[in-house]
């Protein structure tokens, strides 16, 4: 990273971590100012955060989507903007503190890897892959938010709690949609890696690990569907059912790079 | 228990569920035990060979090829006989959801004032001027189909035939899987390195997978107009033409990683290029003695062998020295390609040639010419059916889960005395949602739009 930009980057980071700060403390100390107004820190964060993507992009000539690092930078970006835009929409400022720290794990882990600008290598030229990687950020920032809200959903909803009037059934409701549009994009996601990967390796499916777990999750998120439409759950059962999943997103994400630098061997010259 | 509470048991939710489940934890077992296709053939020879255990779950089970087990089809075959059961269960009652079925006055005014009574229901005063058209457009501009059904109440159906989309999501499955058995049965691979110009030849061909109804007959080509190209010293494109050969004449179809060319169902993925050199060996009076094109091997791999002259002689073509760039094709004839000339052991040549350019070998072994330098492109021939059937549940199964959960569908009735207006209604998802749509709907009532019928 250079100079400026890795300024920019670490300060995009804190912004995010101070967020979540000041939004436990606010919903510990019950100060539901410091909450509120945690909502501008992460207006501020994601401010930053999209002329770091803008700025990649501009310096290598391409959507960010190589490696860990670039996929981080804007994967965490549309976690961050889903979970801005449900919070502000749905009126749930407390949502970044469930959400938020997925994206601080990506961005972190995405800035121990190596961060240098790659070439768009043979193998990744491909409209199919912008299809498969877009639907693919947007089907993880709204599993994040349906944990995020799960999150909110836990603590709100706890013996003794007084979540107010209509919280939890708007919560249990954003739950649900966020895992209803999650569970479209990511079907989307998979169908066009699966047409992607015809055409770069002649197979639409290999059942390699990567293409194994992406579908463990969205069947994983197809139950959760089938226990709330078909058997009613809501509430906390759907809320802990949400938390967990997240973890199986988590890992395809990482798959999904991995799959990224297996490609690059693809094509061997010389 | 009768074949009919049999058949209640096998299409609930509760067996629905726990088939997903188990396909899940498949899902999870093929990730987490080691596969034959992810480690290879001689990596999971090895694991297994000596482990009885490892060999009896890995191989007599085949849980090593989870994806092709019998204990995998077996649960694969219960999730769809599953499926296909309640599709046929939930068919019926799907259609005739979807279907605006009238409702009479006595019902819709029962449920405007239940809702009253709970709370369910909105109410207004009633807006002055309000007459049946505002309230047909009022409910049309909002996506509902509207049936008066009394004097002063309506009903109103949105996205009615919303539940069809059960019935697509779901029979996506089996347009998918049909897709699947299809490539499975019918596919065939092999692969085969080519220099440009040269015709593939059956014996070219290195069979990877056979179909299950043996080997087919592939349409032979030719590769040409191999075009590499590099940033800062990485591949970031390599495109070809293929000429396939038909009973007519050839087709030029152009092929790039991540586009293969196609003729019918047999498409040429490029996959790898290297460097072919044209070798030209000469006697002492200038006649040929042997001419060969030499795919030359990787650049971090060993001097790539070439005998010439019935094995007399051998041509050790050393990889470009490291850090070199690979030569795009405007650098072809500047490339200098280093080589040793072996007779036995006794080097007798051992230098740099440019194409065009040549070299005497020592002992009056005749000489030996560059005479130019191509490139070769290892390919990979796939021949399949089946694809578009994949793809069209794809599609199928995308629209099916839009038509479900997005456009899901909601029902209003609508009435007013003199006093008020009341509005009550029911979604099939996002209540908290539809409540604020209802509001909306509520308010627009009030709004004075000057159209046709309004007087």
């Amino acid at each position: 990273m250079s100079g400026l930009f890795g300024v920019l980057f670490w300060a995009t980071l804190v912004i995010y971590a101070l967020v979540v700060a000041a939004q436990i403390y606010g919903r510990v100390f019950a100060k539901q100012r410091w909450v509120r107004a945690a909502l501008v820190g992460v207006i501020v964060g994601l401010t930053l955060h999209t002329l770091l993507v803008v700025w990649r992009w501009v310096e290598t000539g391409h959507i960010p989507t190589i490696g860990n690092f670039e996929n981080g930078l804007v994967g965490a970006w549309f976690i961050v903007a889903m979970t801005l835009w449900a919070a502000w929409r749905e009126r749930y400022p407390l949502l970044a503190a469930g959400a938020l720290p997925f994206a601080l794990v990506i961005l972190g882990g995405g800035a121990l890897s190596d961060t240098s600008a790659q070439p768009m290598v043979a193998a990744l030229r491909s409209f199919w892959l912008y299809i498969h990687i877009f639907f693919a950020w947007l089907a993880y920032g709204a599993y994040t938010v349906a944990c995020g809200a799960g999150i909110v959903y836990l603590v709100r909803s706890r013996k003794g709690a007084d979540p107010g009037a209509g919280v939890l059934d708007g919560l249990d409701e954003l739950m649900f949609r966020s895992t209803v549009f999650g569970f479209i994009t990511d079907a989307i996601m998979i169908a066009a890696g699966s047409i992607w990967a015809k055409n770069l390796w002649g197979a639409y499916w290999s059942w390699d690990p990567v293409e194994t777990w992406s579908l463990l999750s969205w069947l994983v998120y197809g139950v959760a569907l089938h226990l709330r439409i078909t058997m009613g759950w809501r509430g906390r059962r759907l809320a802990w059912l949400l938390v967990f999943a997240i973890l199986g997103v988590l890992v395809s994400f990482w798959g999904v790079n991995l799959v990224m630098e297996g490609s690059l061997h693809v094509f061997n010259v010389g | 228990m009768t074949a009919r509470a049999l058949f209640r048991g096998f299409t609930s939710a509760r067996v629905t569920v726990s088939l997903l489940c188990l396909v899940a934890l498949l899902f999870v077992a093929n990730v987490a035990v080691p596969q034959a296709s992810v480690l290879g053939p001689g990596a999971f020879t090895e694991l297994v060979t000596g482990h009885p255990v490892r060999y009896f779950f890995l191989v007599t089970l085949g849980l090593g090829s989870l994806s092709t087990s019998p204990l995998f089809v077996s649960i694969l075959g219960l999730f769809f006989a599953n499926l296909a059961a309640v599709l046929a269960a939930r068919f019926g009652p799907t259609w005739r959801r979807s279907r605006m079925r009238p409702r009479s006055e006595e019902g819709l005014v029962a449920w405007i004032r239940a809702g009253a009574r709970t709370g369910e229901a909105l109410s207004a005063p009633r807006p002055p001027g309000l007459v049946p058209a505002r309230v047909v457009r009022a409910l049309q501009g909002h996506g509902y189909r509207v049936r008066r059904v009394g004097e002063r109440t309506f009903h109103g159906v949105k996205h009615r035939s919303a539940p069809l989309g059960f019935v697509l999501f779901h029979l996506s499955f089996f347009l998918i899987s049909a897709g699947g058995l299809a490539l499975y049965a019918t596919r065939y691979v092999a692969s085969a390195s080519l220099i440009e110009g040269q015709e593939l030849r059956g014996e070219d061909l290195h069979v990877l997978r056979l179909p299950l109804s043996g080997a087919p007959v592939v349409q032979s080509f030719t590769v040409d107009r191999v075009d590499p190209r590099f940033e800062d010293g990485q591949p970031v494109h390599l495109g070809a033409v293929v000429r396939f050969q038909g009973p007519g004449a050839a087709m030029e179809r152009p092929a790039r990683i991540n586009g293969p060319a196609r003729s019918g169902a047999t498409a040429v993925f490029l996959q790898q290029a290297g460097l072919a050199p044209v070798l030209w060996l000469q006697d002492g009076r200038g006649f040929t003695v042997d001419r060969v094109a030499a795919s030359m091997g990787d650049r971090r791999g060993e001097a790539t062998p070439v005998p010439l002259d019935g094995g007399r002689l051998t041509v050790l073509l050393e990889p470009l020295p490291e850090g070199a760039p690979f030569p795009v094709r405007s650098e072809l004839g500047a490339t200098a390609l280093p080589l040793r000339v072996l007779a036995g052991d006794e080097v007798v040549f051992a230098g740099a040639l440019r194409p065009g350019e040549g070299a005497a070998l020592a002992g009056g072994r005749g000489r030996l010419v560059v005479e130019e330098l191509r490139y070769w492109v290892g390919v990979q021939v796939i021949r399949e059916r089946g694809g578009a059937l994949l793809v069209a549940g794809f599609l199928l199964g995308v629209v099916g889960l839009v038509w479900r959960l997005l456009w899901y569908r909601r029902e209003v009735a609508l009435g007013w005395d003199d006093a008020a207006v009341w509005l009550v209604g029911r979604s099939e998802y996002y209540s908290v949602h539809f409540r604020g749509e209802l509001t909306t709907l509520l308010a627009s009532l009030g709004e004075t739009g000057q159209g046709k019928g309004e007087g």
